[in-house]
C-alpha cells in the first residue's frame, strides 16, 4: 500500500507545556493514496484537531506526520518548519464556515488566491482558476460578487480555491455541517467526483453517517485516540460501539440491524436506504418461499 | 434592513471613466485637483466646467446622483458664499447697508469659490468614487505605494489589511442584523428612548460582534495559511494592470486642459 500521510505516535495539548490533556493521544495511522477516508467522532473527540495536524495548521505536541509529496518530490515532516509551505501546498482542507474562508470580494479572485500565492504567472493563474471553477460547476459565476452566494456555491467556491492550488490530498474539516440538504449534497457530489476524475485523496471529517457511508474506510475517533477502523460495513456492523462514543448509525442500517437482532433472517449490516430496502425484499422472498 | 446598505458609492457601468486603469484614475484625481485650483477667472472656471460635465456626460452618471453628491457640502458651500461677499473689500461698492457694504469683487469671489467647491466635488466623485470599485481601488493603491515598500512601509499588508475589510463588510452587517433580531426577540428595545438609551442598547449587540469577528479572524488566518499566504514576496496577480491606449489618452486630455487653464488665465483676465 502506498501512503500519502502516515502519523507516528502523533499527540498533540492545546495546553502550551504540553502537560495537560492531550487531545489526541499517540496516534499511528496511514491513509492510502487515492484513497476516500472518513474521520468520525462527536464533538470534541479531536477530530479536527487531527485534521488540523494533517494539513500543517497546527504543530504536533509529539511525535510526526510524514507527507509523501509528488510535486515536492520527497517525504515531508509536518513538525520541520522548512516542509510546511510544501506539506500546506500539497494538503489541502476545506472548513467548516464557507463565509470564513473566502478572502475575496469576486468569485475568480478568491480561486485565484492559492495561486498567486504560489507566485504562478497570470496567464497561468488564469488557467487554473477556469478549471478549477468548472470542475465546481461555478464557472459562469466567475464574475460574481462572493457575498451574494448561497452557503453551497460559497463552499463551492472555497473548494474551487483549494483545486486550484492542486493539491494530491483534500481534507473536508465539517464543510457540510453548515449547509442547507441541497447544498450538501452537491458538495458531497463534487467530493466524490474529485476522488474518481481528479485522483485526489480525500478526508472527509464529519459527523453526518449518511456520508460517511459513501467513504472507503472510516476512522472513528474518540478522546483523541481511533477506535474503530475499517470498511463502513465493518464500523456500522459495530453498533454498540459507536452508540458508547455517543454515534448513531444511518437509520436504515440501525432499523435492519434491530431485525437482525430479533432473529430475522436477514443481512446484518447495509449502508444506504437502497440496500436496506433491497436486504428486506430478499429475506421476506426467502421466508415466504421456503 | 441593514443589507440595503451600499459600499462606498461605486456605480458599476461600461463606460470609458469606468474601464480607466485605477491607477491612472487615481493620478487624474490629483491632477484635476491641481487644474481646479489653478482656475483663476470665470472663463478658466468655464473651461475646467466644460471639462467636468464632459467627464458626468461620459460616465453616464445622472445629474440627479451628482446634485445629491453636493447636497452634503452645501452648508459649506453657504459658508464661504457670505464669507466672501461679505468681507472682500474692494473698489467697486455694489451697495451699502447699515453697516455693511458689499463689493463686486466680494460677489465674484464668492461664484468663484462656490464654483470650486462645486467642480472639485463633482469631478473626484465622477473620476474615483462613483466609476471604481473599492477593490479596483486597493489595487491600485497597492501597486502605486509599491516603491515605498523598499523603504520598509507595509504597504502589501495595508492593501491586503483594506480589501479583507471589504470583503467582510457584507458579512459582519449580516450578522449585526442577526444579532439585533435575536436581541429583539428577548425583548431587547432599540428605537425608543433617548440618545444615550439607544447607545447603551447598542452593547448587547457590539460584544457577540466583537467576538465573532475574533473567531472569524482566527479561522480566516487557518484558511489563508492552508492557502499558502505568506505576506506579499513572490506573490503574482490574477489580473495585471495593463496601461491601454485610452488611459495614454484620457491622461493626455487632462494635460491639455490644464494647458488651456493656465493660458485662458493669463489671456482672459482683463475680459471678466
Amino acid at each position: 500500500m502506498e501512503y500519502i500521510i502516515k502519523s507516528e505516535a502523533l499527540s498533540f495539548s492545546y495546553d502550551e507545556d504540553g502537560n495537560g490533556k492531550k487531545t489526541v493521544e499517540n496516534l499511528d495511522f496511514q491513509i492510502e493514496r487515492g484513497s476516500f477516508t472518513a474521520i468520525i467522532g462527536h464533538n470534541g473527540s479531536g477530530k479536527s484537531t487531527i485534521a488540523k495536524l494533517m494539513c500543517g495548521v497546527l504543530e504536533p505536541s509529539s511525535g510526526e506526520i510524514y507527507i509523501d509529496s509528488k510535486s515536492a518530490g520527497r517525504i515531508l515532516r509536518v513538525s520541520c518548519d522548512e516542509d510546511i509551505f510544501d506539506v500546506r501546498k500539497t494538503v489541502g482542507m476545506v472548513f467548516q464556515n464557507p463565509d470564513n474562508q473566502l478572502v475575496a470580494t469576486v468569485v475568480e479572485e478568491d480561486v485565484a488566491f492559492a495561486p498567486e500565492n504560489l507566485g504562478v504567472p497570470s496567464a497561468e493563474i488564469r488557467k487554473k482558476v477556469d478549471s478549477a471553477l468548472k470542475a465546481v460547476g461555478l464557472y459562469e459565476y466567475r464574475t460574481h460578487d462572493t457575498h451574494k452566494l448561497s452557503g453551497g456555491q460559497k463552499q463551492r467556491v472555497a473548494i474551487a480555491g483549494i483545486l486550484a492550488m492542486s493539491p494530491e490530498c483534500v481534507i473536508f474539516d465539517e464543510s457540510t455541517a453548515m449547509l442547507d440538504p441541497r447544498g450538501r449534497d452537491d458538495v458531497m457530489k463534487i467530493i466524490k467526483e474529485m476522488r474518481d476524475s481528479l485522483g485526489i485523496t480525500v478526508i472527509l471529517i464529519t459527523h453526518y453517517m449518511n456520508e460517511a457511508a459513501l467513504a472507503d474506510r472510516i476512522m472513528v475517533v474518540n478522546d483523541g485516540k481511533i477506535i474503530l477502523d475499517g470498511s463502513p460495513r465493518n464500523v456500522f456492523e459495530k453498533n454498540e460501539v459507536l452508540s458508547e462514543c455517543g454515534l448513531e448509525v444511518p437509520q436504515s442500517t440501525e432499523l435492519v440491524r434491530k431485525l437482525y437482532d430479533s432473529g430475522a433472517e436477514i443481512t446484518k449490516t447495509v449502508l444506504d436506504t437502497e440496500e436496506a430496502a433491497q436486504a428486506i425484499v430478499d429475506a421476506l422472498e426467502k421466508k415466504y418461499k421456503k | 434592513m441593514l443589507k440595503d446598505i451600499t459600499l462606498g458609492q461605486y456605480f458599476p457601468g461600461n463606460s470609458v471613466i469606468h474601464k480607466l486603469d485605477p491607477r491612472i484614475k487615481i493620478i487624474l484625481t490629483i491632477f484635476y485637483i491641481v487644474i481646479v485650483f489653478s482656475a483663476k477667472s470665470l472663463a478658466s472656471f468655464g473651461v475646467v466646467a466644460i471639462l467636468t460635465l464632459a467627464l458626468i456626460f461620459v460616465s453616464k452618471i445622472s445629474f440627479v446622483t451628482i446634485l445629491k453628491s453636493l447636497k452634503p457640502i452645501l452648508f459649506i458651500m453657504i459658508f464661504t458664499a457670505v464669507m466672501n461677499i461679505f468681507w472682500t473689500s474692494g473698489e467697486n461698492v455694489l451697495f451699502s447697508f447699515w453697516k455693511i457694504t458689499v463689493y463686486s469683487e466680494g460677489v465674484r469671489f464668492a461664484i468663484l469659490m462656490v464654483l470650486r467647491l462645486v467642480l472639485l466635488i463633482s469631478g473626484t466623485f465622477v473620476i474615483l468614487t462613483y466609476t471604481t470599485s473599492p477593490v479596483a481601488l486597493t489595487d491600485a493603491i497597492e501597486r502605486l505605494t509599491k516603491p515605498l515598500s523598499k523603504i520598509g512601509v507595509p504597504t502589501h499588508e495595508f492593501a491586503m489589511m483594506m480589501s479583507i475589510a471589504l470583503r467582510f463588510i457584507p458579512t459582519l452587517i449580516e450578522e449585526t442584523d442577526k444579532i439585533m433580531c435575536a436581541q429583539k426577540a428577548r425583548g431587547a428595545d432599540f428605537e425608543t428612548g433617548g440618545l444615550i438609551h439607544r447607545a447603551k442598547a447598542l452593547v448587547p449587540i457590539l460584544i457577540p460582534l466583537f467576538i465573532s469577528s475574533f473567531r472569524r479572524a482566527d479561522e480566516l488566518a487557518a484558511a489563508m495559511e492552508c492557502r499558502l499566504y505568506h505576506g506579499g514576496d513572490g506573490r503574482t496577480r490574477l489580473k495585471v494592470l495593463k496601461l491601454e491606449a485610452r488611459d495614454y489618452i484620457v491622461s493626455l486630455i487632462f494635460i491639455a486642459i490644464l494647458a488651456a487653464v493656465i493660458l485662458v488665465n493669463t489671456q482672459f483676465e482683463a475680459l471678466i
